[in-house]
């Protein structure tokens, strides 16, 4: 028994002493591997302290970057305006027009990538933008053989004068930023509403700063903005009226709730529609008229498709009918998943009417109307008594480039930048698998715009 | 002994496996990468039909290049002595008797894509109509003179919005998001070009109170 305890207890001897030997090892593995990723974590850890101030200092840089930018882009300005009212030479005012409205998108890019509240930037944004939409269009009325005139020089004058105080209080600014001032610390500290950056900036633009008017058909004009309601006929209809319109419309309603009204550049009052799909939908009914304007809707997520796409047209058409279009055609169709878009376009005489364009978004499993837009329509819609070409689309095919196979041609009405509407023969071309619309001046033949398809792996879209 | 054994592997295992997550995710990426094609759906689509009819792809003719596809490109580009990649390049189409869109650069709807991202920080639990609203906004605010002249612009314009402002524009938008953002780049307006929104509750600023706001949708004022 003793020497079967002795030999016991030394296997227990043994076995302790594997114990602690296994014991010492793991331990020391442990602590080694604890210690080495300690190490690990510290270093990460002190990096990620180096970067931190580190990130401050690059988008410090490109705060002052930007900073100088804008001033180099003012300057730049302001001295080529004062060349152009120097010069008497249509090409050089040309040019350098052209080299102003440049310069305005960089200084536009420059002051919008600094930190500074919108709503204290608005004029000079507005200015700057306005500047180079102004000596754009001037450019390019040159360009068509014109020469300035009076009131356009006079313009000009006045602007340089906006230009020649900008120019000074950016400069006098910037004097003070390159003593030790950081844009990134200012713009982070709150005085009242605003930062402290946009608080000193502004003060460049200070009180008698007067930006002058200018009247031009262009980029960025106030004319741009102005757009009035043409299109719109009928009766001044009530809340209750307009929604027996919404009724109507939409046969497969379940839920109908008035949601509000909105007196901007169309007047409208706005429902709650749920179909009996359970698609929820926002509708806006005008308040003349009671046409539906817009339906804003998501659509079922699934991708069943039950209806075709001739019984798609069928249904988009049969909405813009009802809702007061007249003589749709479809003219152009995307389809995404299950969701097919439609473009409708009126006609007159057999001419497509492309500036009031409408569009349908159709669920192709439902067969309901999900997505509807009129305010084109309707903004400009107006009985145009179109002048008849005494030209035939033959007439032209040789002005199309060679190798490019015609599709199609038809005669349409088609918009021109601000407002301008030209009659025109559109000729669908394909080349090496693109497709092109090219439209030509129905009386002159001459060309007046070119859109490519795109396709993206978002559907295909007209440039 | 055993229990040490397991304690120590354990806690190797415990210690390692953040490394070894990461390095799984980082391998992940790299085949989501690599499987990512360049061809439009419809090309896609011709390709699996093609490697269908010579009995390489058995999955569906869906337009999706996914591993099924990959490695049926794979197969066809061996059995022909391609390089094997995966890539159904301009020789690997050419093999196959597919013509590739080679004037059709390729592109993708990045425009289409930053809209969604702000649209899905800015907007996400407001209600679609809402979210087409802030979206028609943002485009709004590149057309006024107002603002910066791009989509990247305006978004990106430093203290313009909240959501970008703290980082949410880089959470990943969801479908609707993406739909909100097609709609108003189609032209749907649910605001008739307004430039600011704002919600009542949150908003820190008074001066948003000075604009005229024209509709109220979900949570967000809008205004001009």
């Amino acid at each position: 028994m003793k020497e079967n305890r002795d030999v016991l207890s030394v296997e227990k001897r043994q076995n302790k002493k594997r114990f602690s030997k296994g014991l010492v090892i793991g331990l020391s593995v442990a602590v080694g591997v604890l210690g080495l990723s300690t190490i690990g974590f510290a270093t990460a850890y002190g990096c990620m302290q180096a970067s931190s101030s580190d990130y401050a200092v690059q988008l410090e840089n490109v705060y002052q970057k930007n900073l100088y930018d804008l001033v180099e882009s003012v300057n730049n300005t302001e001295t080529k305006l004062s060349k152009i009212l120097a010069s008497n030479s249509n090409d050089y005012q040309k040019k350098t027009l052209m080299e102003v409205a440049q310069n305005s998108q960089l200084a536009e890019n420059s002051i919008s990538s600094l930190p500074i509240s919108q709503n204290n930037l608005a004029d000079s944004v507005k200015f700057i933008n306005q500047m180079g939409g102004y000596t754009q269009t001037l450019a390019d009325k040159i360009a068509q053989g014109s020469s300035l005139t009076e009131s356009d020089l006079a313009t000009l004058e006045k602007l340089h004068e906006s230009v020649v105080e900008m120019k000074s209080q950016i400069n006098r600014f910037v004097r003070k930023v390159q003593k030790e001032y950081s844009i990134l610390q200012q713009s982070l500290n709150l005085s009242g509403d605003f930062n402290n950056f946009t608080v000193d900036f502004s003060k460049i633009k200070g009180e008698d700063v007067d930006y002058p008017t200018m009247i031009y058909d262009g980029p960025f004009s106030d004319a741009e903005l102005d757009m009035t309601v043409k299109g719109l006929k009928g009766d001044q209809l009530n809340k209750e009226e307009c929604q027996r319109e919404v009724e109507k419309t939409f046969k497969n309603y379940a839920d109908i709730s008035y949601s509000g009204e909105i007196n901007s550049r169309f007047e409208t009052f706005t429902y709650h529609v749920t179909n009996t799909d359970n698609q929820k939908l926002f509708v806006q009914v005008s308040k003349i008229g009671g046409h539906v304007i817009t339906v804003s809707g998501r659509g079922s997520e699934s991708s069943e498709k039950n209806i075709s796409k001739e019984d798609a047209e069928k249904i988009a058409i049969d909405f813009a009918k009802e809702n007061g279009v007249e003589n749709p055609e479809i003219v152009w169709q995307d389809q995404l998943g299950n969701k097919i878009y439609l473009n409708i376009a009126p006609s007159e005489e057999g001419i497509i009417l492309y500036p009031d364009l409408v569009k349908v978004k159709i669920d192709m499993g439902s067969g309901s109307v999900i997505g509807y837009d009129a305010t084109n329509y309707f903004l400009n819609h107006i009985p145009r008594a179109l002048k008849k070409t005494a030209h035939s689309s033959g007439d032209f095919k040789s002005k199309l480039p060679k190798s490019y196979e015609l599709k199609g041609e038809r005669l349409v009405l088609a918009p021109l930048d601000y407002g301008k509407e030209v009659i025109c023969f559109e000729y669908e071309c394909e080349y090496n698998g693109s497709t092109y619309y090219f439209y030509l001046n129905a009386e002159t033949g001459k060309e007046e715009n070119v859109l490519k398809v795109i396709n993206t792996d978002d559907g295909s879209k007209l440039m | 002994m055993k229990k040490r054994i397991i304690a120590l592997v354990t806690m190797l295992v415990l210690l390692l496996v953040p490394v070894s997550v990461a390095g799984g995710v980082a391998i992940a990426r790299n085949q989501a990468a690599s499987s990512v094609s360049a061809l439009t759906a419809n090309e896609n689509k011709a390709v699996q039909q093609k490697l269908k009819e010579l009995g390489l792809y058995k999955g569906k003719v869906d337009g999706i290049y996914g591993k099924g596809t990959r490695s049926a490109v794979i197969s066809f580009q061996k059995s022909r002595g391609l390089v094997a990649d995966g890539i159904v390049g301009p020789k690997t189409a050419k093999a196959l008797g597919i013509s590739l869109n080679t004037q059709n650069v390729y592109q993708t709807s990045s425009d289409l894509y930053t809209l969604a991202k702000c649209v899905y920080a800015e907007a996400r639990g407001e209600p679609y109509e809402g979210q087409v609203a802030v979206a028609a906004v943002i485009l709004n605010r590149v057309k006024s003179p107002e603002f910066p002249n791009t989509i990247a612009g305006v978004v990106y314009q430093p203290w313009a919005f909240t959501a970008v402002h703290d980082g949410q524009i880089n959470l990943e938008p969801n479908q609707t998001a993406y739909n909100a953002a097609r709609d108003a780049m189609n032209g749907w307006d649910p605001t008739y070009g307004c430039l600011y929104y704002y919600n009542a509750a949150t908003a820190t600023s008074k001066w948003i109170f000075s604009r005229t706001t024209i509709v109220t949708i979900g949570k967000h004022k809008f205004a001009i």
